[in-house]
C-alpha cells in the first residue's frame, strides 16, 4: 500500500512538477539603451494570463558590455484599479544574473508594468493583455493527467495484492 | 602606475568573480525530477546488489558506475547552470543537448537498466510490472515494439535532431519552459531507443543486432550531428535571433555570433566523437567476441 502511494505522488508530482520551473519568456523590452545600461525585460508566461506572471530584468553596463548586479530595481503593475509593487532580486531568478518579481494578478485586463532602477532616470514601462486563466491552462492540463496517471497507477498497483 | 594597471586588473577580476559566482549560483533544484532519479538510483542499486548476490554475470561494478554517471549527467543536464544559462548562450544550450542526447544515455544503457531495476523491485511487484510491461501480450510492449524498430529510431533521431534546430522552433525553446522541455523529452526518449540498439541492452523485444548492424548504426548517427553542427559553425549570420537581447550575458564574454560558432563546433566535435568512441568500443568487443569464438 505505501508503495502504490509513493509511485503514485511521484508520478504524479513529476508531471505537475513542471509548473513551479520557468523560462524568462517572452521578451517586451529587448537591449533598450538608457542611461548607459542596456536593458531587457522579459514576461512570463506567454501568452500572459492571470496567476504568478514573472517578470525578468537582464541589466547590462553599455560600456562595459557586462551584466550589472545588485542594482536595486522595482517594478510596480498596474491595472488602473490596483497596484502592485515588488522589489526585482537575483534570488527570485533561476538565472542569478537576471533579477526577478513575481506578481499574482488575479484580474484580467490591460496592465501597466514601470521598471524602476536605481540610476536610471526614468522608468522603463510595458503594456501586457493579460487574459483569464483558461479553464485549459497549462496547470490544469498538467493536474487532469496527473490524475489520470495516479488512477492508472492506482489501478495497475492495485491487482498486484 | 604598475599598482594602478594591477588595481584595474583586480577590479575586473572581482567583477569576474562576481558574474562567475552568480552563473554558478543559477541552480534550478526540481525536488521531484531530483527524487525520481533517486528512485530509479536506488532501484537500480537494489536489483544489481541482488543479482550480484545470485552470481548473475550482468551485475558487473562497471555497470552499477555507469548507470549512476548516466543518472548524474542527466540532473546536471536539468538542474546544473546548464539548464539556466542554456537561456542565454547557445554553447550552454548544445552542451546541454550532448548530455541528454549522448553522453548520458549511452552508459545509462549500456549499464542493462530494465533487469536491473526489475530485480530491484518487490517480486510481486516484479512480475507484475514485467508482466505489463513486456509481457507477450501487453500493449506496452507493442508500442515499444512499433516504435523502436530501427529504422524509425534513426529516423526519429534526425527529424527531432533537425527539427528542433529550425530557428522559429528553437526561439519557442527560449519563449516557452514547455516547449523547451518537450524538446528535451523527445531527444532523451529518442536517444534512450537509439542507444537501447547500439548497446544491445535487455529487454531484447526487438530483433537483437549483430555487431556490424550495430557499428553501422552507430554510423548512420553521425552525420545528423556533424552536418547539423558543421553548418551552425560555418553560418555567416546568427540565426538564432533569440539571443539577441542577452549579447552581455555569455558566460564566455562571447558575441552572440561567436558563442552561436562555437555551439556548433561543441555539436560537430565532441558530438561526433562520442560515436566514434562507441564504434571503437563496439569493433573491440567483436574482435574479443571473434577471438573467444575460434577458442571454443
Amino acid at each position: 500500500m505505501r508503495i502504490r502511494w509513493l509511485v503514485a505522488i511521484l508520478l504524479a508530482g513529476l508531471v505537475v512538477g513542471r509548473v513551479s520551473a520557468h523560462g524568462c519568456g517572452k521578451v517586451v523590452i529587448a537591449s533598450e539603451s538608457i542611461d548607459g545600461y542596456v536593458v531587457t525585460v522579459c514576461h512570463f508566461p506567454y501568452p500572459a494570463e492571470t496567476g504568478t506572471n514573472h517578470i525578468t530584468v537582464a541589466l547590462a553596463d553599455e560600456a562595459a558590455e557586462q551584466p550589472v548586479l545588485n542594482r536595486p530595481i522595482t517594478i510596480t503593475a498596474t491595472d488602473g484599479r490596483q497596484t502592485l509593487r515588488h522589489p526585482a532580486t537575483h534570488d527570485n531568478a533561476t538565472n542569478r544574473l537576471l533579477y526577478e518579481a513575481d506578481f499574482a494578478i488575479r484580474e484580467a485586463g490591460v496592465w501597466d508594468f514601470a521598471i524602476e532602477i536605481e540610476g536610471v532616470a526614468r522608468p522603463l514601462t510595458f503594456t501586457a493583455a493579460i487574459a483569464q486563466a483558461s479553464f485549459f491552462s497549462a496547470e490544469r492540463i498538467a493536474a487532469v493527467i496527473a490524475v489520470l496517471v495516479v488512477g492508472i497507477i492506482w489501478r495497475f498497483f492495485g491487482r498486484t495484492r | 602606475m604598475f599598482r594602478i594597471v594591477c588595481l584595474g586588473n583586480f577590479d575586473k577580476l572581482q567583477t569576474m568573480n562576481e558574474t562567475t559566482r552568480a552563473m554558478l549560483a543559477s541552480w534550478e533544484i526540481r525536488p521531484l525530477i531530483l527524487a525520481f532519479l533517486l528512485v530509479l538510483g536506488v532501484l537500480y542499486t537494489v536489483g544489481w546488489w541482488r543479482l550480484r548476490g545470485k552470481g548473475a554475470a550482468v551485475a558487473k561494478r562497471w555497470r552499477l558506475f555507469f548507470y549512476w554517471l548516466g543518472l548524474t549527467l542527466v540532473m546536471l543536464a536539468l538542474m546544473s547552470p546548464l539548464e539556466t544559462l542554456s537561456g542565454v548562450s547557445f554553447t550552454m544550450h548544445m552542451v546541454q543537448h550532448l548530455l541528454l542526447i549522448m553522453f548520458a544515455p549511452a552508459p545509462l544503457m549500456a549499464a542493462e537498466p530494465l533487469p536491473m531495476i526489475m530485480w530491484g523491485l518487490p517480486p510481486s511487484l516484479r512480475r507484475k510490472v514485467g508482466g505489463a510491461l513486456f509481457g507477450r501480450r501487453s500493449p506496452i510492449r507493442a508500442i515499444i515494439r512499433a516504435t523502436a524498430q530501427p529504422a524509425l529510431v534513426w529516423a526519429a533521431f534526425f527529424i527531432f535532431l533537425w527539427g528542433w534546430h529550425d530557428p522559429n522552433l528553437y526561439n519557442a525553446t527560449l519563449i516557452s519552459s514547455w516547449v523547451h522541455d518537450f524538446e528535451h523529452i523527445t531527444f532523451f526518449y529518442a536517444a534512450l531507443l537509439l542507444w537501447w540498439h547500439i548497446t544491445a541492452a535487455a529487454p531484447r523485444i526487438h530483433k537483437r543486432f549483430n555487431y556490424p548492424a550495430r557499428i553501422g548504426m552507430t554510423l548512420a548517427c553521425l552525420p545528423a550531428n556533424m552536418v547539423a553542427g558543421v553548418i551552425i559553425a560555418m553560418s555567416p549570420k546568427i540565426i538564432y535571433t533569440g539571443y539577441i537581447p542577452f549579447a552581455d550575458f555569455n558566460p564566455f564574454g562571447l558575441s552572440i555570433l561567436d558563442d552561436q560558432r562555437l555551439g556548433g563546433v561543441i555539436m560537430w566535435v565532441p558530438g561526433s566523437m562520442m560515436y566514434v568512441i562507441a564504434v571503437v568500443a563496439l569493433v573491440s568487443l567483436w574482435l574479443g567476441a571473434q577471438e573467444r569464438a575460434a577458442k571454443a
